[in-house]
């Protein structure tokens, strides 16, 4: 009984330790220009590990991601998309 | 006679690996001015896709004001090729490329593939949020 009740806060600690570590990052792309470019730009950061739920937008430049803070930084996320001709500042 | 006619053909083909008509050269141009209307947009998705990027893809960008243009000269050398090749067999001089069969053949793949690219590189403004 002790026991479990060691493991259920073990696990519940774990877990929350694990949302903590994803965090929300918009990232402005004022260079995406035309119809096509968030799709490029998003095809890019997808490529960057521990990244997900991306949202690229056309009409307000920015593009909206989830991010493993574990697995990468917002560093690797402007190079990528700079990577893809498009570069990115992060947006507080 | 007839044996010699295979002969001529034969040898016709083995002249036409290095020679190009004209239609190939409109291919070719319609080809380049498909991707160029493009270059801004989709080519940097399609290069970002298979794994090459860099940060010169942003000079792309520069093409973008002269899309029209390239669509344009893909029109017209594509119009141009789809006239030459469409044409009766007739209509060829006996000998020449585009008398072969063969060569005609290449020539309609060749262009309902250029003709292709060019549909993707012309209508990317439609379906491109369908990407993302």
């Amino acid at each position: 009984m002790l026991r479990n009740a060691f493991l259920i806060a073990l696990l519940a600690f774990a877990s929350s330790a694990v949302l903590a570590e994803v965090k929300t990052v918009t990232l402005s792309v004022p260079g995406m220009y035309c119809e096509m470019c968030p799709a490029t730009v998003k095809k890019a950061i997808s490529r960057v590990h521990g990244v997900s739920k991306i949202e690229a937008s056309f009409k307000t430049k920015e593009a909206g991601l989830s991010v493993d803070e574990d697995q990468t930084n917002v560093d690797a996320l402007t190079k990528a998309t700079a990577n893809a001709g498009y570069p990115s500042t992060p947006k507080q | 006679m007839e044996k010699m006619l295979q002969e001529t053909a034969v040898g016709t083909n083995k002249d036409l690996a290095a020679s190009t008509g004209p239609e190939s050269a409109a291919l070719a141009a319609g080809g380049i001015a498909a991707l160029l209307a493009g270059a801004c947009c989709v080519v940097p998705f399609v290069l970002v896709s298979i794994g090459v990027g860099g940060a010169w893809l942003a000079n792309l960008q520069l093409l973008e004001p002269y899309r029209p243009v390239f669509i344009g000269i893909a029109i017209v050398a594509l119009g141009f090729a789809g006239k030459r090749i469409y044409r009766p067999a007739q209509a060829c001089a006996p000998g020449t490329a585009c008398a072969v069969p063969e060569v005609r053949r290449g020539y309609k793949i060749g262009f309902w593939m250029v003709a292709a690219v060019f549909l993707v590189m012309l209508t990317y403004p439609y379906y491109a949020s369908l990407l993302y």
